[in-house]
């Protein structure tokens, strides 16, 4: 019975230890002791540390030269205080800082001498790019710093094969066997994942005002679409659909080897107007000498509607356009009907010369029914009223 | 400080306001506790949600036909004109106002899908999300991040992300790209082909493998269930050897087909994340390698489907037969067809 419960004892031990539990706050010393304690996958909890918790080359990593780089960075906030030119010239300088600070400690690399020389060639080669400005698909972009975790590869160091030499070197480890020889790899593991974790921050930090740039950018657009649905004439259903065939008509962006379009669609500045219902104030003048002032049903048959954007502030500016429409007003000594052109200003104001069958000229202003009642319900009832005539 | 790795949730198609994703959020995190292959690093230290809102465009537009519509009734009406005309021209005018769940989910799923403004608007906004969490976030440490996309959420985040990644910035020609790309990709009930207009998804960015390549993300998860009519009809189920074949062997991409039933809205984000076929390909993907070994997983999957026996849900099983959808059914009846699973499901 004794022995029985030793045995089942020593099987939970194992269970245990195989399995790590920190309490929520560890830091990366304990978890990384206790996690490599009775492994047999080395490289799963190294790249587990380097990658989801951080422990190596960040600001949590206590390895003096990481202490010492990390303190040269200069802070967002501080960043935000200066312009963008001072701003970018202050990022790339730490990337070079950066590249300096990693070259002078490869020589920690010692256990692979190739995997140095080849390391000191990119920096080197990416150090010339950051001073020249010139951003390379590679040894500058984030990505090829990124260790794999599937074949511990790196694409700007195609001689690192991590997961291969732990793999290689500790599978006996937990039972003692080749425990040096697997501790010298740890311990060259963690410096590579250490420096190669500090250049990826250098490129992303380098990198990051191209983030800001197209935040700008993507901000400054949906300020433009809302005001397209919100200050642009409003449009129905029917006419959002015929603008919309417009625009995907229109749509000449370049297009990739796949024949797919690049980047983002133009934002109209124009937008075709389609049996659109509105609301004015029409003087009619018969030409018997007669004049009546009367609210008015109008349908805009076919117009077009046309502004400029300021592209630094996404205001839309300068609209103008024009329909051709058909009014009704429930009149009792003049035709009930005429008909005309109607010019439109700014998107918001809007003016027509009418002729009725009779041949009586009227004047009709307009605030689209649309607009008026996105703001004041009930404007329309009381210009229905007898107010006005 | 080093930036925790941030997911985006996308929803799909509906009404959703803030607090949206939390039973998915309160899912995942408690399946993550499940595994102590990974859970020796505590979740809610390494990771965070951010939840993306873009119903908001659909709402906006809705709301703005509504007040049109309504003002046109009564306009036309103090003119004294013909109540049946009126009646008739004001249906014309609102019929995207009604307030009931179909016309809010549809019409939004018709908006996406046909009007390019409404499109470009919804891609802008998601971008806008993006860009201002990654903007926050310690740019002096690397950023991780990922997506977990549902339903419509598929289709807005695969056009969103195609018009990022094939954009330049105008001098420098600079691409985000270089910079950052999202980690992993999940589509649940992936409905971006059925609904794909100016960018074609097998042809887009949007393919794993990053960084290798200049594709747009690294892991690609493609998930849906056999009986969720949403993802059937040109369901999004590439060719083995897309994007390349090394990629596939990598194991970049992953296709997981689920066929166990929970509960009756089978297509519900949380109903996927449940099973353990998803959300071990989550964990395993964020991870970047088989942190969770097949024998888990089998065993996770093999306890999850002995509590959700098929007879259980019997009745569940002959209504959804009814919402079948051929690979090839044309977008108006399967348009159809979702409005009335929502309907019968309470989805």
């Amino acid at each position: 019975m004794r022995m029985f419960n030793i045995r089942w004892a020593i099987l939970f031990v194992i269970f245990v230890g195989n399995t790590p539990v920190f309490a929520d706050e560890s830091n990366c010393t304990e978890m990384r002791n206790s996690a490599l304690e009775n492994t047999t996958d080395h490289f799963g909890v190294l790249y587990s540390l380097y990658s989801t918790a951080k422990c190596f080359g960040s600001n949590e990593d206590k390895e003096d030269w990481v202490v010492d780089i990390r303190k040269k960075v200069t802070k967002e906030d501080e960043l935000k205080l200066v312009g963008i030119e001072k701003e970018n010239l202050i990022r790339k300088q730490w990337a070079i800082d950066v590249i300096d600070a990693v070259g002078s400690q490869t020589v920690n690399l010692q256990l692979k001498p190739d995997v140095i020389k080849q390391f000191k060639q990119v920096l080197a080669i990416a150090k010339e790019q950051l001073l020249a400005d010139v951003q390379d698909k590679n040894v500058t972009s984030t990505g090829h710093w990124q260790l794999s975790g599937d074949n511990g590869t790196l694409l700007a160091l195609p001689l690192v094969t991590l997961k291969q030499d732990l793999d290689k070197v500790c599978k006996n480890h937990s039972q003692g066997i080749d425990k040096n020889k697997c501790d010298k790899v740890v311990a060259y593991a963690e410096e590579l994942l250490r420096m190669i974790y500090v250049v990826e921050s250098a490129m992303q930090y380098y990198g990051h005002p191209v983030i800001e740039a197209l935040s700008k950018r993507y901000t400054l657009r949906k300020k433009m679409w809302d005001a397209y649905r919100d200050n642009a004439l409003p449009q129905y259903w029917w006419e959002w659909g015929i603008n919309s065939w417009r625009l995907s008509r229109s749509d000449d962006r370049l297009r990739d080897a796949k024949g797919q379009p690049m980047g983002p669609m133009e934002i109209p500045n124009d937008q075709i107007i389609l049996l659109h219902p509105a609301f004015g104030i029409e003087r009619l003048e018969s030409i018997d000498g007669f004049s009546t002032t009367d609210p008015t049903i109008i349908i805009e048959f076919l117009g077009y509607n046309r502004w400029r954007w300021n592209r630094a502030t996404g205001e839309m500016q300068n609209g103008l356009g024009f329909s051709v429409i058909g009014s009704y007003a429930d009149r009792s000594k003049v035709d009930d009907f005429s008909y005309g052109i109607l010019v439109h200003f700014q998107n918001k104001y809007s003016i027509a010369v009418t002729r009725s069958s009779e041949d009586d000229t009227g004047i009709l202003l307009t605030v689209d029914l649309a607009t008026l009642f996105r703001e004041k319900s009930d404007a329309f009832k009381e210009l229905s009223s007898n107010k006005f005539r | 400080m080093a930036n925790k790795h941030v997911i985006f949730l996308v929803h799909g198609m509906g009404n959703y306001t803030n607090g949206w994703s939390d039973p998915a959020q309160n899912i995942i995190k408690d399946k993550y506790k499940k595994f102590p292959q990974i859970s020796w690093l505590k979740f809610n230290r390494f990771y965070e949600f951010v939840e993306i809102i873009y119903d908001d465009e659909f709402e906006a537009l809705r709301k703005q036909w509504e007040r049109m519509s309504e003002g046109l009734g009564t306009a036309l009406q103090s003119q004294g004109i013909n109540a049946g005309l009126v009646k008739k021209l004001n249906k014309l005018a609102g019929v995207t106002n009604k307030d009931k769940f179909i016309n809010t989910h549809i019409v939004d799923v018709l908006l996406y899908r046909f009007a390019r403004q409404t499109a470009s608007a919804v891609r802008d906004s998601i971008r806008v999300q993006i860009l201002d969490k990654l903007k926050s976030l310690n740019s002096s440490e690397p950023i991780s991040w990922s997506i977990i996309a549902h339903s419509l959420g598929t289709a807005v985040i695969h056009d969103a992300l195609h018009g990022l990644y094939t954009d330049a910035l105008d001098i420098s020609g600079q691409q985000l790209g270089n910079v950052t790309r999202p980690h992993m990709l999940m589509m649940v009930a992936n409905v971006s082909r059925i609904l794909q207009s100016d960018v074609k998804v097998y042809q887009s960015v949007v393919r794993p493998g990053a960084p290798e390549n200049a594709h747009a993300v690294r892991h690609y998860i493609n998930a849906r269930h056999e009986w969720d009519p949403f993802p059937m009809p040109k369901a999004f189920r590439p060719k083995p050897d897309w994007p390349t074949l090394s990629i596939r062997e990598r194991g970049f991409y992953k296709e997981i087909v689920t066929n166990a039933i929970e509960d009756k809205n089978i297509h519900s984000l949380e109903h996927y994340l449940k099973n353990p076929l998803v959300h071990t390909a989550l964990f395993n993907a964020l991870s970047d390698r088989s942190a969770i070994d097949d024998a888990s997983i089998k065993s996770a999957h093999s306890n999850y489907v002995a509590k959700t026996p098929l007879g259980k849900f019997e009745e569940t099983v002959q209504q959804l037969k009814e919402f079948q959808l051929g690979e090839e059914e044309d977008l108006a009846k399967v348009i159809k067809v979702w409005a009335e699973f929502k309907d019968k499901v309470g989805a």
